[in-house]
């Protein structure tokens, strides 16, 4: 097996769940969603001829699924209006209530908020919601650790104020 | 990592899997797709202005009329500038998507600012060279018939109109740069 198809079989392994949530979570579309993951599995395929341990796989891997992500988003003609993490005082209602009662609330309202949410701050979102730690998310994005953590306290109090969820008190510190 | 936050979250399309590397092989990705289609409009519009003005040309000189053939010539060349430009700026290299994402959301903005904010020099301006040098030789070609005063007559609304629209589209594209630009700004400002 070649380095590249090595390196694409791992990081299939341990991060295909979290690059389909990411690809749900931003496309609200189920066929064009799916569409996005294959992109962003194309484009991780593409980038692994180019790895040479310049970071960690894992920073990597998001670091491509997310900026595919994002280039996805902004070409879209329409979209919903974007609203700083700092001017949200609540969770959105769930747009779509059947899909809501479908795949549970909690999710539902979610990735609502995480559509809602501009560059960086949904993809802050997007990392601390797979349990990543400050100073991972601040290598994938590039924000310095201090505005990371800015954004996780504000993501997390919004989140402990509508759910009842222990873990939230001790995640991503 | 640490402690996942939503249990649910975690739970959703926990079986997932990547697409099989024979399959994207064999598909281009929609990206280079995108970018071919664009291509393929922008030349055949550029080919179709190239195949009107030339026959224009080719008819001017056919029946001698040798300002005309000028003036079809001039759009030819000036449609072809335009052509070879948008042909150079889009074969600049493809984002990384390997960079952090503040440094690929900045690279994204600033490509789309440095293209929008140049677009009258390298767009509009050789299209008005050749569309305004092409009314100049009419203007002359007709003064020559009726005098000027009838040759201005019949050209005036023609290039007050264009006049417009290109005043137009060079303001929308350097307003478009501007908002670009504002958010080139606020990314600065978070690192």
């Amino acid at each position: 097996m070649s380095k590249q198809a090595d390196l694409y079989a791992n990081a299939g392994e341990q991060f295909a769940a979290s690059l389909a949530r990411l690809a749900r979570a931003v496309e609200r579309d189920a066929d064009k969603a799916r569409d996005l993951e294959q992109e962003i599995h194309a484009a991780l395929w593409a980038s692994f001829a180019r790895f040479e341990g310049q970071c960690a796989l894992k920073t990597w891997v998001y670091r491509v699924a997310h900026n595919v992500a994002a280039d996805h988003v902004s070409k879209a003609v329409r979209g919903p209006k974007r609203v700083a993490l700092e001017e949200i005082d609540e969770l959105p209602s769930p747009s779509n209530p059947e899909r809501a009662a479908g795949e549970s609330l909690v999710l539902a309202q979610v990735r609502d908020l995480i559509r809602q949410l501009p560059f960086p701050d949904s993809q802050v979102m997007l990392l601390w919601l797979e349990g990543e730690t400050t100073k991972a998310i601040a290598e994938v994005t590039g924000l310095t650790p201090s505005a990371v953590g800015v954004r996780v306290h504000r993501i997390k109090a919004l989140m402990t104020a509508h759910f009842d969820t222990p873990a939230l008190q001790g995640a991503s510190s | 990592m640490t402690q996942l936050p939503i249990p649910e979250w975690a739970a959703a399309v926990a079986d997932a899997e990547f697409t099989d590397p024979a399959l994207i092989q064999k598909r281009a990705s929609k990206f280079e797709r995108t970018i071919k289609r664009r291509n393929i409009l922008e030349y055949a519009a550029g080919a179709l202005c190239v195949v009107l003005f030339g026959a224009l040309a080719i008819g001017g000189v056919m029946k001698s009329e040798y300002l005309f053939a000028a003036g079809g010539a001039l759009c030819v060349v000036c449609t072809g500038i335009v052509i070879w430009q948008l042909h150079a700026r889009g074969s600049y290299r493809l984002p990384l998507p390997e960079e952090s994402c503040l440094d690929h959301l900045r690279s994204q903005y600033q490509r789309q600012y440095d293209a929008l904010h140049s677009v009258p020099v390298w767009y509009l301006g050789p299209l008005a060279v050749g569309v305004f040098g092409f009314y100049a030789l009419m203007i002359v070609q007709f003064t020559q018939i009726g005098g000027l005063g009838k040759a201005l007559e019949g050209t005036w609304k023609p290039i007050v109109a264009t006049t417009a629209f290109f005043i137009f589209v060079g303001w929308l594209n350097r307003f478009a740069a501007r908002k670009l630009k504002d958010k080139i700004d606020q990314i600065d400002a978070l690192v």
